[in-house]
């Protein structure tokens, strides 16, 4: 529960990150070597996902937690809270 | 109570596994960084036979027509070696920097001046923002001085060094109907590979009369004194001063690079990894001098003047004549970047944070600067635009807190 409280937040973030680096380096140039050592630096964001996962995994969260935590990262991430709770808010009193 | 035990340890082990993963992550990222980029602290050379002589060509006026102007005017140390202005001023200016604008007597130099910082001992294959000084795998330097009188010069710096004395509105000086300088009588009327002949024997005498307190004693004067002396002999003494005074940069990437790894705080090192990483700023801002020394568009607006007709700056166009180098310049190094505001070819950006943004959004600068919705503009913004390299679309600055993080990492250069 506590490596869940600790490090979901970073796990999300990392999701996004990862995916982003990915998708750049799929439509990105590799035959320029500054474009490919860009994507080396950028694909890093992935390692360090799989760090956390495999520290969220050793500490005793299941798989289907971290699956859903990837999913909620996705919906959370296409937009800032802000921004989703923008529309919520009264604007006059 | 057990089990209060075992979730208290958890709770601990989790919170600094956390920490640990979060500064691993920088940490290697950095390492990767430069073993990636093959990043490696700057090291100065040695002092050339023609360091005295560039030092005090650098710093003397004797090199101008009217002597009003070295090249220590427009490249300050205190403005990371350029002037703290849009556009350079030039001849007839007094003083430094803004009060050379204000002052409002001198003659607008069509392009802002950069920083010389890393110039000399890096390889430099051109110069200038739109290339016109640029060498050939052969060893041979194009410039607007031609390429068959590349052999006296050492190197292409040197005659970069020398481009500027044989300008009008930068070294040679005003003239008018009644009077002109003798220098300006010498060349001001030939095309530029016969100003380089024109100018050689001027400058001679003036150096032997102007610079023999200072040099009668150093390797330099053999050099002045010589009947085969050469405006590229001034080329390569500057060079050398150049090449070994502004070498290497005193600045914290550097100390980080040479192993201090506290030089940076937390927000340059998650600016070095946007920069290097997803931010894509080291696919052209490469290498050790943060250039490809390639010429590429970011779609900057024309400004109020430009050196091609009717007050434009086609860029690398100028020199090429082709079509696809239209708007090109050459990417800027950015070895103190930080200091060397305005930013630009013409100067158009005010601030560091200004340009960055800009790669990103070109839009706002149409928006927030009204001069540019004047008709003449508004109606010529696509060509500009249009010339946007594809590369910028790889750029991913997601978060305004990232782009204050690369801007932080930017003045650590």
């Amino acid at each position: 529960m506590s490596a869940a409280a600790v490090l979901s937040e970073q796990y999300m973030g990392l999701v996004v990150k990862c995916d982003s680096a990915m998708e750049a380096s799929w439509y990105g140039e590799t035959a320029d070597v500054n474009e490919k050592r860009a994507q080396d630096i950028h694909l890093l964001d992935c390692h360090e996902y799989d760090k956390t996962r495999k520290t969220m995994l050793t500490a005793g969260l299941p798989e289907v937690y971290l699956s859903w935590l990837g999913l909620q990262a996705l919906e959370i991430y296409q937009r800032p809270a802000s921004e989703m709770s923008e529309q919520h808010r009264f604007t006059e009193r | 109570m057990k089990y209060k035990f075992v979730l208290c340890l958890a709770t601990l082990l989790s919170i600094s596994s956390g920490v640990v993963i979060a500064d691993v992550g920088v940490n290697l990222k950095l390492e990767k960084i430069i073993e990636v980029y093959e990043l490696k602290a700057c090291n100065p050379p040695p002092k050339e036979a023609g360091y005295e002589f560039g030092k005090f060509l650098f710093n003397s006026k004797v090199l101008s027509g009217d002597r009003d102007v070295s090249c220590a005017t427009c490249h300050l140390t205190e403005k990371g070696l350029a002037d703290g202005l849009p556009l350079a001023v030039g001849v007839g200016g007094e003083g430094e920097s803004l009060s050379r604008l204000y002052e409002g007597k001198g003659t607008l130099v069509q392009r802002n001046a950069f920083s010389l910082f890393g110039r000399g001992h890096l390889v430099n294959t051109n110069f200038f923002w739109d290339g016109k000084v640029d060498s050939a795998d052969d060893g041979r330097v194009f410039s607007p001085l031609g390429n068959q009188i590349s052999k006296k010069f050492s190197s292409a710096l040197a005659v970069a060094a020398v481009l500027p004395l044989t300008e009008r509105d930068e070294f040679l000086g005003k003239s008018n109907f009644f009077s002109a300088n003798e220098l300006i009588k010498a060349a001001g009327d030939k095309y530029y590979g016969e100003r380089y002949t024109a100018l050689g024997r001027p400058l001679q005498e003036r150096l032997k009369k102007e610079a023999k307190a200072e040099l009668s004693n150093t390797s330099a004067w053999g050099v002045i004194e010589s009947p085969d002396f050469e405006l590229a002999d001034i080329g390569n003494g500057l060079a050398s001063f150049i090449k070994t005074e502004f070498a290497c940069r005193k600045s914290a990437w550097e100390a980080f690079l040479a192993g201090n790894k506290s030089a940076l705080n937390a927000n340059q090192k998650d600016g070095a990894i946007l920069f290097y990483g997803k931010a894509r700023c080291a696919t052209c801002h490469s290498g050790a001098a943060f250039t490809d020394f390639r010429f590429h568009s970011i779609g900057v607006p024309q400004g109020e003047f430009g050196p091609s007709t009717r007050r434009r700056d086609l860029g690398r166009a100028q020199v090429t004549n082709k079509r696809e180098d239209m708007y090109r310049f050459r990417t800027p190094p950015l070895l103190a970047v930080g200091e060397t505001s305005p930013y630009g070819h013409n100067g158009i950006f005010k601030t560091l944070e200004e340009v960055v943004l800009h790669h990103v959004n070109p839009i706002l600068i149409y928006l927030d600067d009204s001069s540019l919705s004047k008709p003449q503009n508004r109606l010529k913004v696509s060509k500009t635009l249009d010339s946007r390299d594809p590369k910028l679309q790889s750029i991913e600055i997601e978060t305004e807190d990232e782009l204050h993080r690369l801007v932080d990492f930017l003045k650590t250069l």
